[in-house]
């Protein structure tokens, strides 16, 4: 059974057809990479799943259950977790009590709080942010605030993250850093994401397939290093930024 | 949960208040019996606008509810007002679930207006409702009995700081920190944001309308002009700018502020208290909006990070 | 039941006096819809301008409409004081409006709204007062109009018509509209972002003192330093209910208003209807944060 089923999604804002008919579907321990021009819906899609936007038309499956019509955090709570394009750190808070947070309500919802800040801890070894454990969220770097909003995903627990461009706006040793925090999570923990970006670098290091969207509908589907060559890709996309 | 150093604090405060009259004058005793008031008032909207940063205009409509209803129930079933408290609290909250359903679904500007439009509509309503008194209000016979009002205030006073220490300090306090700094980002990571804002909101509902009815039993009358005046909402909100939003010892501080304030300005100005206040309001709003105890804390984190 | 002759005048005259509704509405507007954010002191600004034009009928015997005018310009003063005071630390190199910075100003407003407020008790006492202006009426069929009435809704008419223009066909008007959809566009075209803000705001509360001028016609025993209590949320109401930023909403939403207001007090007292109107507010949000008038 597939892990995830998006079944001819369908979304108009206004005048735009953000949505045109797209289903994918994800297996367990997949990393699909969602990629397209911008504009042709993939952050629109990434919504859906998550519940923040309901589509028009069409269903969504997580484990065999319908969640398109559940508030975003029923869907956390079944272990289904999208980032933030632009990260939404907790500023009063510090890093710790960042992610934390995400351990008590997310799909654990652990009610200990030292059992939470324990666990937060671990997290924060796997994003190499010890030493920034008690800073105020509101101080980090950009790329500190990316790993924050992947990290407070992590901690919720989900089984299925759905990552909105974490990887945008590295340079490429920052790059380098959260690719390979990135596969190492996901080896360990066993965790399924579709992975939105346009960096190619993340998408041919982590997924295993590629589906890629031009306005609103899916235009080709399958390994990344066959997607590349595909004429229409190309086409659409013209201009391809390799990491 | 772990009991930190300030709740000992508050219990050794709380527990010093409650000697008072035993230590202090008549006098004094009702001076700390309406600044117990403005306590209860100001801690009644720590738990939502302190708390979440929804700004409550019109949370002066609790405490006009708990006025009417106590005066109400007292007169028309003659009964003893402290057997009515509990009923004052429980329609309190009743209103409050209704209120709170309907306008926390909207965020920021359009609650608050929505709270606002609530206060000064039922203030027109109630005008022309007779059983209540219509624009004359109601008063009725109550026996003077200043020990029995300071020790119902002062056990709602100490009821509310106690449960926002526990609130604080559990795990909800991270959540409903969490909805403050970005409600969507909240719910983002599975956090029941409408939940807990109704659920504050009717707790701060319930204990604005105890404080109401409080307030109304010792005055022994309740007026609509006089119950329903945004001045209310005004130094609510001024106690808990100034005492430091989402805290537990904020409210208090405010409340100290403010009331002496006020009891001060009106010796030299009779009707121009609230100019005072507005201009505090506005100062402490657009320069400190931290708040005493919020500043503090941050001076202290400062130092900390500093010596670390 | 209702004598449908008296239930039509009663819709002309709240047509009448949703001309000027539309008028305190787009002062708000304006200011919302542009540096949105909402100013609660909106109703004291009404009320200033009511009693200015008071004060001006009574010392110089100017009538409301020229009074009016003159509190363009007292608005547009007191205008700029307000930006700079309140706003402009808030405002200052941000690009967006937090929820803090909202609430800030929020609260910052709801304080100047009760000090102005008592500042009027002080200086002009709790009485209230009123113009006399009767200056006759004229007959249209079977409606009986004042004229100081007509008057005033022709020039509110014509200020909303003004302000149009001024929006859509002068630099500034498209400098401030440009600031409202994109505060770095406004730079990239030339402008300098705090003057276009502090401009914007000069205007709508210069709007808003004039309409309490005009609206003092309407309210020959009406004026008292807590007035604004009363016309605030009706202008909250409108701006709602016709779109925050969108102009024309306001003059249908300020018409459709002055309407259901007046004809309301043909069933229930007045103060009521205006009671009723203002909880008119949560049925619109419910429905739509964008207003319901398309």
């Amino acid at each position: 059974m597939n892990l995830l089923e998006a079944l001819d999604i369908r979304k108009r804002f206004g005048g735009v057809q953000a949505l045109d008919g797209v289903s994918i579907s994800l297996k367990e321990n997949e990393i699909l990479g969602l990629i397209g021009p911008n504009g042709s819906g993939k952050t629109t899609l990434l919504n859906i799943i998550a519940g923040i936007l309901k589509p028009d038309w069409g269903v969504i499956k997580y484990k065999g259950i319908r969640i398109d019509y559940l508030a975003p955090q029923q869907i956390v709570s079944l272990g289904l977790v999208k980032t933030n394009q632009i990260p939404k750190p907790f500023n009063s808070l510090t890093v710790k009590e960042n992610i934390a947070i995400a351990v008590m309500y997310g799909a654990r919802k652990i009610k200990n709080q030292k059992q939470a800040f324990d666990e937060a801890d671990r997290i924060l070894s796997y994003i190499r942010m010890e030493n920034k454990s008690d800073v105020l969220a509101s101080h980090l770097t950009v790329q500190e605030k990316k790993k924050l909003e992947l990290a407070r995903a992590l901690a919720t627990g989900a089984k299925l993250v759905l990552l909105d461009e974490v990887f945008a706006g590295l340079n490429p040793d920052e790059l380098k850093e959260n690719i390979s925090i990135f596969a190492r999570v996901r080896d360990e923990l066993n965790i399924s994401a579709i992975v939105v970006e346009h960096v190619m670098r993340a998408i041919f290091s982590l997924a295993d397939k590629v589906v890629v969207l031009n306005e609103g509908k899916k235009i080709a589907e399958g390994e990344p290093s066959d997607i590349i060559n595909e004429p229409k890709v190309i086409e659409a996309y013209l201009g391809i930024k390799y990491g | 949960m772990r009991l930190t150093v300030s709740f000992y604090f508050l219990i050794g405060i709380l527990f010093y208040i409650s000697i008072t009259p035993f230590i202090f004058s008549f006098s004094q005793t009702t001076l700390i019996l309406d600044l117990l008031i403005f306590a209860a008032l100001a801690y009644s909207i720590n738990f939502i606008t302190g708390m979440t940063g929804y700004v409550s205009f019109g949370h002066v409509f609790f405490m006009a509810v708990g006025s009417y209803t106590l005066v109400y129930m007292s007169k028309v079933f003659n009964l003893y007002p402290l057997f009515t408290i509990p009923l004052v609290g429980l329609i309190g909250a009743l209103f409050a679930f209704v209120i709170g359903y309907i306008t926390l679904r909207f965020r920021g500007v359009y609650f608050a207006l929505s709270t606002l439009v609530i206060a000064l509509a039922s203030y027109y309503i109630v005008l022309v409702i007779p059983a209540l008194g219509a624009n004359e209000g109601l008063i009725f016979n109550v026996r003077f009995e200043p020990l029995i009002w300071f020790y119902t205030i002062f056990s709602i006073v100490a009821l509310e700081a106690i449960i926002t220490y526990f609130i604080n300090h559990s795990r909800t306090g991270y959540a409903i920190r969490a909805i403050k700094d970005d409600e969507d980002a909240a719910i983002a990571l599975g956090i029941n944001s409408m939940r807990i804002k109704l659920i504050l909101f009717i707790i701060s509902g319930t204990f604005g309308a105890l404080a109401g009815g409080v307030f109304a039993w010792s005055t022994a009358h309740v007026y609509p002009t006089e119950i329903f005046d945004l001045q209310f909402s005004l130094q609510m909100l001024a106690m808990i700018l100034i005492g430091g939003m989402g805290t537990v010892f904020g409210p208090f501080i405010g409340a100290a502020i403010v009331y002496l304030l006020t009891y001060y300005l009106i010796t030299i100005l009779p009707n121009g208290q609230l100019i005072i206040i507005g201009l505090a309001v506005i100062l402490v709003a657009l320069f400190v909006p931290m708040g005493i105890v919020g500043s503090l804390r941050n001076k202290i984190k400062q130092i900390k990070q500093v010596v670390e | 039941m209702v004598d449908t002759l008296l239930l039509f005048s009663d819709i002309v005259y709240g047509l009448l006096l949703g001309c000027i509704f539309s008028v305190m509405a787009l002062g708000l507007n304006l200011i919302w819809g542009v540096i949105k954010i909402v100013n609660i002191a909106h109703g004291e600004f009404i009320m200033l301008g009511a009693y200015s034009a008071y004060f001006l009928n009574l010392f110089f015997n100017i009538n409301p409409i020229i009074s009016a005018l003159l509190n363009t310009i007292f608005g547009l003063g007191l205008g700029l004081i307000f930006y700079f005071a309140l706003i402009h630390k808030e405002l200052r190199n941000k690009e967006t409006i937090t929820l803090q910075d909202e609430m800030v100003t929020l609260v910052a407003t709801f304080g100047l709204s009760l000090f102005l407020s008592t500042l009027a008790l002080l200086l002009f006492s709790g009485n209230s007062v009123g113009i006399n202006w009767s200056i006759g009426s004229i007959y249209v069929g079977f409606l009986y109009i004042p004229l100081g009435a007509l008057y005033v809704a022709i020039t509110s008419l014509f200020i909303i018509y003004f302000v149009h223009i001024f929006l859509t066909k002068t630099y500034l008007g498209n400098a401030i509209r440009a600031y409202s959809q994109d505060i770095i566009a406004t730079q990239l075209i030339g402008a300098n972002p705090t003057k276009i803000a502090a401009i914007a705001t000069s205007i709508g509360i210069a709007l808003t003192m004039l309409s309490g001028s005009l609206l003092t016609v309407w309210i020959p025993v009406g004026i008292n330093p807590y007035m604004g209590s009363l016309y605030a949320p009706i202008s909250f109401v409108i701006v709602v209910m016709g779109g925050k930023g969108k102009m024309w909403g306001s003059l249908v939403g300020g018409l459709i208003m002055g309407v259901i207001i007046d004809t309301a007090q043909i069933f229930i007292p007045p103060t009521l209807a205006y009671a009723i109107a203002f909880l008119i507010l949560i049925p619109i949000l419910l429905i739509s944060k964008e207003g319901i008038l398309k």
